[in-house]
Order: structure tokens, then sequence, then C-alpha cells
């Protein structure tokens, strides 16, 4: 690796205060799960700079804690996986998703927020002499490549990437918002929101300032129905290829509100449009219709064939599971067996 | 390599371990020698040698696929702090790796043939600030036409690649084995089954990079290096430097991994030596691990069209292959592109053909992975035999029993053993092998299947190789192999071997090897699963020498006949009056080092030696997603007599995972307009983990001793790869009634496949 | 201070599929690095009992202090990817990747690696023997990563008084690649040492 500064910070306030003052050339750290392998194989170009200053998001205490009150958890950026998986009461999805990410060595280290601000799996985006729109090429490279190389992206646009990230579809689901801080500003918006236009960032798949961290996730605390669903090439430790999340807000046996989010369908954590379930009853809805309606796709090319089916597959079994968890009086229709 | 398959010179065998033989160590499960080393830590690799005041090295490798360097400058990359050298292809008189008699590509040129090949090394004082120099070197290139598959060299307007003549890049013309009449044979068919199959490039992504570490001592040079044998790569190397070889030193105790990949002296072993010198520090030169997938090549893409033909009845007429390998940029290497031999003699056919055309491209060379062009073979040929089978609607396991070959067709020798017959009838017996219709097990949206594939491999690599026993002062026996440690159990086998051979405990045995300082040559490199057979009858004859000389030295101080003493712990002893001895120690300590050497003996004549195996294997198809997953396997081997049957074990199973992926996971995934590959990393290259084994591998025994070689000895580390794809594919043609053809047979295949069958 | 772009040449390849393909045009010409002294940092680091003080280049990983300051070369790097498990070793008593942890990051923290888990007296851990009595490694060189995964493992489940099963052992190495292919003997490993506790 090219070597760097790492400095430390007492505050969250003071670790975006470093950001601003070595602007454009630091990056927060937190454990460096992405970062360390972007940086050991000098993956970089004019849109994705080699930083020369490092800010030790470990250093920040106040980052690592998790707090709950009546309405919501408030959930630090710094939070690992592991902690999160030993974290009781946290809403059941997480831990779902948490127990598919990675590895245990990865999950002992790697943060709420690292996982949230990861950059793409995309092969051509990971290659050190390659340039892409990521990294300041004009256009995707991977376009016109090999089909067994596709990015992922079923719901494309300049960048073809699907977003790697199972915690954000999860988070997104639950209706979480986030925490961000700047040296002298906070604000706060739903986590969505910080994706919007993620496809044509050429910079990034955030909206942030060059001084701004995400500081923590506030996730509502109240109950609903939830499930979360990946497929996956391989059985383990293995990025997704969809990693499909869905939340029910239940009245008895009729939806109020759904939330359906996925990784790896898009440069952005992909948020569904499924307002049309408010009003319907959980006996009602079929998975396997619903899933094929969300991704109303028949692409030609094989290999994009699959993810379809991979994608529909992980929706369908995320919705089964999560219209159960709604407590149907009978299993609603699957063809797929539970997990 | 040589292929000696009788060399006059050698001894005469000795007598022949039959299967009555009662062997007290041979045969028996003894725990690895080099395991406490292993769970300790302290087995040492080449990549943990760091000798005082070394420096780090990293290479400088071509981004484009064809064309030359026109300027390489050093300007950025000297800047940065502790950078001590960068030299390109302008700055020494790099010299090409010599090879029978011929030198390859200088290590370092400006004329790049691949991507990543050596242009450039970067020397400085950590490995960060080595590859980061090595990153900065600015280099121009002019860039020419690439081919980079198969199909682009084979174009009729495609450029030349090797430079040489050859139509359409075709190199050494079209390879034919003929063997029967192929006409005749086809007209004789009631059945042909007529298909197009193909494999995939597979790399061996062994744990431990490739790599050296190099240091001279006044005119000597000191190389550690993670090798599959230390001698071979002595050799070339001191040739390819043009030094005497007592000066060349190469160190491997413990290699983490080979499959292949690190048989051959390779560009960096000479940049490291020449850097070393240069610079006057040890240097070390090990792969990043992207870098890793150039520096260890890869088993050749393969496509084949086979023909297949049988009478009703089930009886094979013809076996005709037209097979296709690519070769990449070097014709010496093209040999590894493809083959069929191997195929061919599995089955008993009227007419054996094949047509092989090896294809020179721009893309690195081939080099042999476990299995090398048998594999690619047998994973599509079973599959043809298991499509004549469904066909003749005969079980796929009774047309193979209805046609084994009693003699090797292509030699026209009989077998030095054979028990194939025997690995299906255990196999299918462990297995619970039934016949069952296609597509009969389906609920759930999974659907499973059951498939038998069976592999052959020819055990006729031989080659001197000598081995070394002596007596130390300590009383101790210390064998000497000039062998590496790849993880097959040498540091064990041979042991036992001596011990048995001595009539010792294995306890009183050290095995010594992984210098060429201090090591006799046991064999050019661990390849071809051939060390057990090419090193045991050394080991064997050596230990007889030796037991001869003790029992010599001891006949004085006991005033007895030789032929009354024996070897008894650690001395010898009488026979009838065992308590009348001689400790070892003392009779070292009377006549000095006793020490014997022996050679391999006689390979015999007039027989065929060969592997053989059958592999049972179930598994499950979810319809929906695509994914196959293998729930058992059980996997019957002709490995002549096991010398331990705990290591023959795990390389069955280390063999059938490898086999594993290569039928469902592994594939090179290339940008076909730049010619990277792209998925040059552990995370995005898919080796399997426990998640994708099976839940249950079993080896049967199903071999006897063979008539090879007077131990009875054959190999058992690249069968279980060879036996497991078929086996695979054919269990998921039962499960769901659709065969895929074209290896990795991933998700998005098996889809494509059952949407066809809807259709 | 001006920045200078220095333009790179763009070779344009062949028309087989259009598009070229770019070798990364490195435009930080800027500043050379920062002084050595100011990209160093101390730590505190306590590795299989014995403590010491660091002081090393910020961007150095746990691994690369094991092996190359402190000798302990028992831990592998086989992949510097965080994806093969062949580094990982014990922080703060759980299992990590010892390639892709900054040292600077592990201040104060306590290590233990392969050369730690035997006993003092060189009595070997459970694990240890287990291998060797099943044969749970060929090559070796994923084998000390392997041990300490399985290791962590086996301490968590004895902290929550669990008996790992089959299933939990294969999920606590799903991280850990062998490319040799011992799972089978070393699940049976793992297994003899869980089901003894």
């Amino acid at each position: 690796m090219t070597p760097f500064r790492l400095l430390d910070a007492a505050s969250t306030r003071e670790a975006a205060a470093l950001l601003r003052t070595h602007a454009p050339h630091a990056r927060p750290i937190a454990a460096g799960g992405d970062l360390l392998g972007l940086l050991k194989e000098g993956v970089a170009g004019s849109t994705l700079p080699t930083p020369q200053v490092l800010v030790n998001l470990a250093s920040v205490r106040e980052l690592a804690r998790i707090e709950v009150d009546a309405a919501a958890w408030r959930i630090g950026a710094m939070v690992t996986l592991a902690q999160l998986a030993r974290t009781d009461g946290l809403p059941p999805m997480i831990c779902e998703a948490v127990a598919r990410i990675a590895s245990p060595q990865l999950r002992a280290r790697t943060t709420l927020g690292g996982n949230l601000l990861q950059r793409p799996r995309c092969l051509y985006f990971r290659h050190p002499d390659i340039v892409c729109f990521k990294k300041g090429g004009s256009i995707c490279a991977a376009l016109g490549g090999p089909a067994r190389a596709h990015p992922g992206a079923l719901f494309a646009g300049r960048c073809r990437a699907g977003h790697p990230s199972d915690l954000a579809p999860v988070l997104i689901a639950l209706d979480a918002h986030a925490q961000i801080v700047s040296s002298h500003a906070t604000r706060t918006l739903p986590l969505a929101e910080l994706y919007r236009g993620a496809a044509d960032n050429a910079t990034s798949e955030v909206q942030l300032r060059d001084d701004e961290l995400v500081a923590a996730l506030i996730v509502p605390g109240r109950p609903c129905a939830q499930a979360f669903e990946k497929v996956a090439p391989r059985a383990a430790n293995e990025f997704a290829w969809t990693g499909a999340a869905v939340a029910l807000q239940c009245d008895g046996a009729t939806i109020r509100s759904a939330r359906v989010a996925a990784s790896g369908l898009a440069p952005e954590p992909h948020a569904f449009d499924v307002r049309h379930l408010a009003g319907c009853s959980v006996h009602e809805l079929r998975p396997s219709e619903l899933a094929c309606a969300l991704v109303p796709l028949e692409p030609d090319d094989d290999v994009l064939a699959a993810r379809v089916a991979a994608a529909r597959l992980a929706i369908e079994r995320a919705l089964a599971r999560a219209l159960r968890c709604a407590g149907a009086l009978h299993n609603p229709r699957s063809d797929e067996p539970p997990t | 390599m040589s292929q000696a398959a009788a060399d006059p010179q050698a001894p005469q065998p000795l007598p022949r371990w039959d299967a009555a033989a009662a062997l007290a160590v041979v045969g028996q499960p003894h725990a690895r020698a080099s395991a406490l080393a292993k769970v300790t830590g302290r087995a040492a690799y080449a990549s943990d040698a760091m000798p005082p005041g070394m420096l780090y090295a990293a290479l400088v490798r071509a981004t484009i696929a064809r064309g030359r360097v026109v300027a390489f400058d050093a300007t950025r990359a000297c800047r940065l702090d502790g950078v001590h050298a960068v030299l390109g292809p302008f700055d020494l008189a790099w010299p090409g790796i010599a090879v029978r008699g011929r030198r390859l590509r200088p290590v370092i040129d400006a004329d790049v043939r691949f991507v990543g090949e050596e242009i450039g090394v970067v020397v400085a004082d950590s490995d960060a600030v080595a590859r980061v120099a090595a990153r900065a070197v600015d280099v121009r290139y002019e860039t020419a036409r690439a081919c980079l598959t198969i199909e682009a060299a084979r174009n009729a307007d495609a450029p030349a690649i090797a430079g040489t003549a050859a139509p359409h890049n075709v190199v050494g013309g079209v390879q034919q084995i003929a063997h029967g009449d192929l006409a005749a044979a086809e007209r004789a068919s009631d059945v042909v089954i007529d298909a197009h199959y193909s494999t995939a490039a597979q790399h061996h992504n062994c744990l431990e990079p490739h790599g050296c570490v190099a240091q001279w001592t006044g005119e000597g040079l000191t190389l550690w290096d993670s090798n599959q044998g230390g001698h071979l790569i002595r050799e070339a190397l001191a040739a390819t430097l043009e030094l005497p070889r007592e000066r060349v030193r190469v160190v491997g105790h413990h290699t983490g991994g080979g499959f292949g990949s690190k048989i051959f002296v390779k560009p960096y072993h000479v940049i490291a030596a020449l850097a070393a010198r240069q610079l006057q520090r040890p240097v070390r030169l090990f792969m990043a691990r992207r870098e890793e997938f150039v520096a260890s090549h890869q088993r050749a893409p393969t496509r084949r069209h086979i023909r297949l033909g049988a009478t009703q009845a089930g009886r094979l007429t013809f076996i005709d292959e037209h097979i296709t390998g690519q070769a990449g940029p070097c014709p010496l290497f093209a040999i590894n592109a493809a083959g069929a031999a191997n195929g061919l003699r599995l089955h008993r056919a009227d007419a054996l053909h094949a047509r092989i055309e090896r294809v020179l491209t721009n893309t690195q060379s081939p080099l042999p992975f476990r299995g090398p062009m048998v594999a690619e073979d047998i994973f599509c040929l079973e599959q043809a035999v298991d499509e004549l089978a469904w066909a003749l609607a005969i079980d796929p396991l009774q047309l193979r029993l209805r046609n084994l070959a009693e003699v090797d067709a292509l030699s026209g020798l009989p077998y030095a053993g054979k028990q194939l017959a025997r690995c299906y009838e255990l196999g299918a017996r462990a297995f619970g092998w039934r016949a069952s219709p296609v597509r009969a097990a389906i609920a759930g949206g999974r659907a499973r299947g059951s498939g038998v594939g069976a592999l052959a491999y020819d055990a006729t690599l031989y080659e001197p190789s000598v081995a070394t026993l002596a007596c130390t002062a300590q009383g101790r026996i210390v064998l000497r192999l000039g062998v590496a440690d790849i993880g097959t159990g040498a540091d064990t086998v041979f042991a036992q071997i001596a011990a048995e051979a001595l009539g010792v405990p294995l306890a009183r045995i050290d095995t010594h090897w992984g210098d060429t300082a201090d090591t006799p040559r046991s064999i050019d490199a661990s390849n071809h699963s051939r060390t057990c057979a090419v090193l045991g009858p050394s080991v064997r004859a050596a230990a007889q020498a030796l037991k001869a000389a003790l029992l010599d030295a001891a006949a004085q101080a006991l005033q007895a006949d030789a032929s009354q003493l024996m070897l008894h712990d650690n001395r010898v002893a009488c026979r009838a009056d065992p308590a009348r001895a001689v400790a070892l120690a003392a009779l070292v300590h009377a006549h000095g080092p006793i020490e014997r050497s022996a050679a391999r003996e006689r390979a015999p004549e007039g027989v065929f030696a060969a592997m053989f195996g059958a592999h049972f294997v179930e598994v499950e198809v979810n319809l929906r997603s695509g994914h196959v997953r293998v729930l058992r396997a059980m996997c019957a081997h002709d490995a002549g007599r096991i010398l331990n049957p705990r290591l023959a074990a795990s390389q069955v199973h280390g063999g059938f995972v490898q086999g594993l992926a290569m039928a469902l996971q592994e594939e090179r995934v290339l940008d076909e307009r730049s010619g990277m590959q792209l998925n040059a990393a552990m995370w995005a290259y898919r080796t399997p983990s426990i998640a994708d084994a099976p839940a249950s591998i079993r080896f049967i025994d199903a071999g006897a001793p063979d008539g090879g070689n007077s131990l009875g000895v054959k190999g058992l580390g690249e069968p279980p790869l060879i036996g497991a794809g078929a086996a695979i594919a054919n269990a998921i043609h039962h499960a769901i009634g659709v065969r895929l053809r074209h290896y990795p047979i991933t998700p998005d295949k098996v889809l494509a496949a059952l949407r066809g069958r809807a259709a | 201070m001006t920045r200078i772009h220095a333009p790179r040449r763009i070779r344009h390849l062949p028309a087989h599929g259009a598009l070229p393909t770019l070798r990364a045009v490195n435009t930080d010409t800027s500043d050379p690095p920062p002084a050595a002294a100011s990209t160093e940092r101390c730590l505190f680091l306590t590795v299989n009992g014995q403590s010491a003080a660091h002081t090393v280049p910020a961007h150095t990983t746990l691994a690369q202090l094991l092996r190359e300051r402190l000798h302990l070369t028992g831990t592998k790097v086989a992949c510097d990817q965080a994806a093969c498990g062949a580094c990982t070793v014990l922080l703060d008593g759980q299992a990590v990747f010892a390639c892709h942890t900054l040292a600077a990051q592990c201040d104060g923290a306590d290590v233990r690696t392969i050369e730690g888990l035997a006993a003092a007296d060189g009595t070997l851990h459970p694990l240890q023997q287990a291998f060797i009595d099943h044969d749970a490694l060929q090559c070796g060189f994923c084998t000390p990563g392997m041990l300490m995964a399985l290791h962590a493992a086996l301490q968590g489940a004895r902290e929550r008084a669990e008996v790992p099963d089959r299933d939990a052992l294969a999920h606590a190495i799903a991280g850990n690649l062998c490319r040799c292919g011992a799972y089978p003997h070393i699940l049976e490993a793992a297994l003899d040492v869980a089901g003894r506790r």
C-alpha cells in the first residue's frame, strides 16, 4: 500500500474536521475491510484518488455505541457485525443478514458503517489496470464485456454494478435513518436517500460531502413481520446475487404498509415500489407471483436470466417468511420449501 | 521428465511384496510425519525465509496482450523512499530459461505475448514499497493484434502467434491417434452419440503463492523455493544461469500447494537470482494474489467433438474425439493443451480415434494441473459414455462393465494390474447403486440424482531415482530423499517402506528431504501421481543394502554369520538369541558412518501400468436457482498397494473436491477485448470452502498389489480429481433429465438447460 | 502547488469489441508522500502473553508485524485479501484476518497466534492433536489459520455453554479455504474435540 498517515480523533466532530482539513487527500477508515483491499491492489483513478491521510474511526469511541429507547435503536456506525449479532432485541432481520455476510473473521471486525458504504464488487471496478466510470472513465467498462463478468445490476444506470451491502436493504426495509455528522452540522435522512443517484455518481454510491461521516443508524423499534433471504453463487462467504429484505406492518391480517429492498440489483440498494400491497390481506398474497412482478425481466442472456431467477427466489423466500411471520393462518403459496 | 520404460542399466527388482505378504508398517495408517510441525506453525515454507538483509521484489507485468514495450520509465518509481532498483527490458541482458537445449523468451523482455507477462522488476526495502513502485513505472507499448481465444486464433486472418508458419496457429499439425478401423466400427453401430463438450481453464490457486528467496554467497546461489521438486529447479536454474550445478542449492521443505504449477523454473526464479546478484543482497520475490493467477498458469480450456457408437447389446464399437486445446504463445508448452490417450484406453472398443489440435493464443501457456489433459478428456468422455447408456436403455454401470478392456489398446500390452471391475463392484455396493429413471426424485423444487464415472491414468512416467539410507552415530536411521513435501505424504510413506524393509519400528527412521545440497536426486518433481512408484523401489533397495551393510558390520562384533543376524529396534541381534546384540550407535562408532544409496529398479517390460477408478456420486439440484450440491461421493480406486490408508483417504478427499470445483465452479473470466483476467482474486475465483464440500466423501480401496514394480504401488494423487467431474455431471442429468456438456456447470447453465427442456 | 497532469498516451486496441480498456491513469502527481516519520504509528501489543511496544509504518498489517517484526511466521499470508483465512489469529479472543487488520488499530490488544496455541510446556492443544490424529491437513499452509478459527469457535461455544454441532463448526471455518481439500478430516477432528467437552 502507498504509505499514509493514520490520524486518531476523540469525537465524531473532530474526525469530520480532520477530513475537512486534509480534503481531498483524506478518507475515513473503519476496520478497513473494504478500503484496505482497494489500497493494497492500487485500485484508483481520477475520481478515486489514493488517500494520503486516513482518519481512524476506530479511535472514536462514541461511534461504537448501541443505544435503545422506546422509539428506536441508535446503532453507531462503528458497531461491528459481530456485536450486532450479539445484541439482544434488535430487529431479527439484522441478525439474519449478518449471519450470511462474509466470514466469522470479517464479521468480528467490520462495521455497520463499513458494510453500508462499501464500494462495488464489479470485477472491472476492482481491477487495478482498468478504468471504469466509477474511477473517472467516461462509461461503464463492463459494458460489452463477457456475460460471465456481469457486474450484477438488473436495474442499471451509467454504473451497472449491483450494490454489495446486505445490511443496506435490511435497514431500508426497516425504515432506518442515517445520521450524518460533519465538522459543524448534523443531518438525518432516510437511508435510501443516502444512496440516491448512485448509478450516475462517478465518485461514490452515497451523497456524502468530503467532510461528512455516517455516525449512526436510527432504526425504529416498532415490531413488524420481517425476513431477509440471500441467494449467492456459493453457500458461504460470498457476496449476494440478491439479498432481499421484507418488512410488513400489519393490522391483524391486513397489511398497513410494506417495504421491500434488495442488494445486488442496482448500483444503489434497490427499494421496490410496493405501495400497492397496502390494504391487502396476507392470505391473498402469493410470494412467487409478487416476486415475478417485482422483477419483470426476461433476458435472453443465460447469465442474466440466472440472476433474475436468483432475485425472484430471494424475494419470494423473504416474502413467504415475512407473511408467515405476520401470522398467516395457513402457509402462503410458495413452491419453495421453508429454508 | 523421462519416460524410460525399460532402462537396461537399472538394477533388477527385488522380490515382490505380494498380496499375501504380511507387512507390519506399510499399509498402516501412521500419522503424517510433518503434521506436528504444521499444527504448531513450525513448518518452514519458502515464503517464511527471511535471511538478514533481505530485500523485497515485485514484478512489473504487461497490461497488454500482445505488442512491445517501447518505453520503460522508472522516474516516478525511483523517487519512492526505499527503492533499491528498478530494472526493465532495456537494463540488463536477461537470459531465457534453458529448456532441453533451447532458450525461452528472456525472463524480462520488451516482447509481450500475453497480459501479465514479465517486463520488469522493482527491488525495495519492503513489500509495500516494491508494489507501489512497480505500479509507478510508466510503460508505453506498441500494441499489436492479440488472439485471446481458440476461435480468434484459428480465424483465417489471425496473425501468426509464434512467428512460425503453423497454419491458423495450430502448432504441430493435427496429432492423430488411430487404433482400429473407424469406418467399419461406425457401420457396425446401432446407436451413435454425437455431441460437443467443453472444459474451462482452471487455476491452481495454491494457498502459498509462487515465489522464492535468492541469496548469493560468493559464487554460490541459495534459493528458498516453493516447488514440487528441488532438483529439477536446481538443474534448470543452473543451466539458465550457466552455473555448475554444485553452485546452486535449492531449499524447500514444505510447499503450500502445487497441484502441477510448481514443477518448472519460471521467470521469477531467474529474476530473483539476478536481482540478488546485482544488489549483493538476498531478494525475496513472491507473487501477490492477483498475479499468482498469471504465475501459476492454468489448465487449458478445451473443446471436444465426441462421437461414440455401440451395438444394441451394449458393445462399444468406436470412440472418435476431435479435440482442440488452448495452447498459449509458446510451442514448447503446447503439449499441455490437450490429450486423449487415457480417455481412449478407459473402455474397450473396436476403434479408438482422436484428432488433437493445439491452438496458439495470446494467453499464458497451459501448464499441468492435477490430471493434466486427462481430466479434461475424461470429464467429457465419461459423460458421452453415459449418454450412450441412456440412449441404449442400458444401466450406465452395466454398459461400463460390458466394455472392460483386458489389454491396453494403445500399447497392445496387458496391464500390469487392473482392478477396474472391482472398483465398479465395490463402489456400487458401498454407494447402493440402483438403476432408476431420470427425474425420478423431484420434490419441493429440488431434484436428486446419481451418476457414475470411471477413470484411467497411465503410470508410465519413470526416471532414474536414488534414495540414501544412513545409520547415524546416535543409532538413528536417516532416509535422504531429493523430493518435496507438497502435502501428499512423501515425508511419511517412504519411511514406512524403509522401516518395513529394515525390520525396525517406524519411530527409528527420520526422513530428510527438501535440500538439494544433501539429498540424492530422487525425482524431477512430484507430478503424474508417480512419486511412490518412482521412489518406493529405490527406498526399499537402499534399505536392503543398508541392512546388509549393518549385518555385515555386526557379524564381526557378534562373532556370527550375517545370515544369523537381524535388525531389532536400534540394535543388530542374533536371531537365535536376541540378547546377543550390538547397538547401531556402537557400530557407527566403530566403523564410521554407514550409508547406502540405491537406484530405482528396472521397470517391467511387456506390461502397461495404469491407475483406475470409479466414482459414484449423488447430487441435488435446486430447480429454482440452478445450484448443484454434491451430497455424497464413493470413490473406488485401484492405486495398487496402499502404503498408508489415512493419507490415501486425504488424497481422495482433496482430489475429489478439486474435481468438484472444476466441474461446478472454476473458470477464468476474461475480458476478451483487453485480455485481462477479471476474476484473478481469491474472493472472485471460486475455489471450494467447507460449505461446498459434500457431507461425505469415502475412499474405497479396490486395488491390489500391482505388477508395475516390486512394491506393487501405483498412484493416487490425480485419479480422484479425474473421476469426479463426469460422475457429477451424470448425476445432474439423472436428476433433471438434461445434459450439461460445458464445464463448469454453473447455475446459469443449469437453468438454461431446464428452460430448454421445458420448451 | 500547481498540479501537473502528465497525459498518458492512450493506446486504442483494434476493433474487436469497440471499447478501449485503458490502464489506470494515475493523476495523483501532486506532493510526494509525507515524510516517513509522520506515516508511522506506535502501538502496544501483547502477543502470546508477551508484551512489547512497536513503531511501524501506519500501513503495516498485523500479519506483517507478527511475521516480519516478531518472526512469528506460523501465521501465513496467502491471499492478502481477507478471503482465505490462512492469516487467522485471535485478537482479543476473536478470530480475525491478520492480513487485513492494521497493526496500528490493535493498540492495547491481546493477540494469540498458532505459536501460542500449545501450552507453555509444549503440550499440544486438543485441536492440534486431533488434527494429527485425523490427518486434518495436507500441505499445511492453511492449518495455522484453520486451527485458530476453530479454537476461537470452540472457546466461544464453551463460554456460551454450547456444544457445537457439525453445522456450527462448518460455519466457523466458512472463511478458511483449504485448497488441498482436507475438509472431511478437518471436520472430523473438530467434531472429535467439540464432542469431548
